[in-house]
């Protein structure tokens, strides 16, 4: 049976409780890098860098008529697409994982009408 | 576990508020002069999807799916208990990659879970009449793909890559083709029962 001082065991549970926040914060990150945004053909933008990032979600609307699409890649420091984008008409998840990278967001080039961004969002 | 369900709600928390800022925002907000100077095209309600919804429904779902459609319920605001209860596989043996599972939402509409995207028909229904699709998505292990959920009212689907015709496959009101991935350019033009066409172009380059 393990005896602890006060003092030991007072230390012993803030060593447990950094722990648990520092992983904690290691293992769920989280980012809003696009909010509230009218995008035109090709603008876009790109998470920071973290990794193991698991999905890229986009919300938005075609709130001028049309079918513009939205497109997500994940990209290297470089900026070099990871993959090959995936372009949807509405809101949806890329559900692809990289290792290491940023997420990326940004209006299809051949868009005819503007969208409207609610978010991108990625995680890890 | 925990801090998985606590992450999703934290998301779904999240994704209320920033759609409620999104929502507040587009009715207050002076949009561009340019946006404003187009006029606006109605989206339509989706129409019927009749092969989808007579599918069975899964009585076990495969974890990676199951977790899929965690995500998905979040994203789109629907209950995930009863998404994950009404899990269909609308599409299998589709070759490089796993199967493709639907299920509805509690406002009817159909979702998709796939290996590259998650996806919902929208609430307000489409431009593109009765078709919403995800296409790209390959990498150096596998092809870019084409998934799209249509009605019942469409009655083909053409698509071209790179000037090349690629066959799709049409069936539970899925369609499926599969490309390379290093294509650039992409258009499929959707047939209705009545005839009429629609033709949607898309860079595939980035």
């Amino acid at each position: 049976m393990l005896h602890l001082s006060r003092r030991s065991a007072v230390a012993l549970c803030v060593v447990i409780v950094l722990a648990g926040v520092f992983t904690g914060a290691a293992l769920a990150w989280s980012q809003y890098y696009v909010q509230n945004a009218t995008y035109w053909a090709n603008d876009g933008n790109r998470s920071g860098y973290n990794s193991n990032l698991a999905g890229n979600a986009l919300s938005f609307t075609n709130s001028w008529g049309g079918s513009p699409q939205m497109c997500s890649d994940y990209v290297d420091t470089n900026g070099q697409s990871l993959n090959s984008p995936v372009c949807h008409p509405y809101g949806w998840i890329d559900n692809r994982n990289v290792s290491y990278g940023a997420a990326h967001c940004w209006a299809d080039s051949g868009n005819q009408y503007p969208l409207y961004v609610n978010y991108c969002y990625t995680n890890n | 576990m925990r801090m998985t369900n606590l992450r999703l709600a934290a998301m779904a928390l999240a994704t209320a508020c920033v759609l409620g800022i999104g929502a507040a925002t587009a009715s207050g907000r002076s949009a561009t002069k340019d946006a404003n100077s187009i006029a606006a095209t109605p989206n339509q309600p989706f129409g019927p999807t009749a092969a989808l919804d007579h599918l069975p429904t899964l009585g076990v779902v495969p974890a990676e799916v199951a977790s899929s459609v965690q995500r998905l319920a979040a994203f789109d605001a629907t209950d995930a208990t009863v998404a994950s209860h009404n899990v269909r596989l609308v599409r299998g043996g589709l070759g490089s990659r796993d199967g493709i599972y639907a299920f509805k939402d509690n406002r009817g509409n159909v979702c998709v879970v796939e290996a590259v995207s998650l996806f919902c028909n929208p609430d307000g229904g489409t431009s593109t009449p009765g078709i919403n699709w995800g296409i790209g998505g390959g990498d150096a292990q596998n092809p870019s793909r084409f998934v799209a959920i249509y009605s019942d009212d469409v009655a083909g689907i053409a698509l071209t890559v790179d000037g090349n015709s690629v066959p799709v496959s049409m069936r539970n009101n899925i369609a499926y083709a599969e490309f390379p991935a290093a294509s650039q350019q992409s258009q499929f033009t959707v047939t209705y029962i009545d005839g009429s066409q629609r033709t949607i172009n898309t860079d595939l380059a980035g």
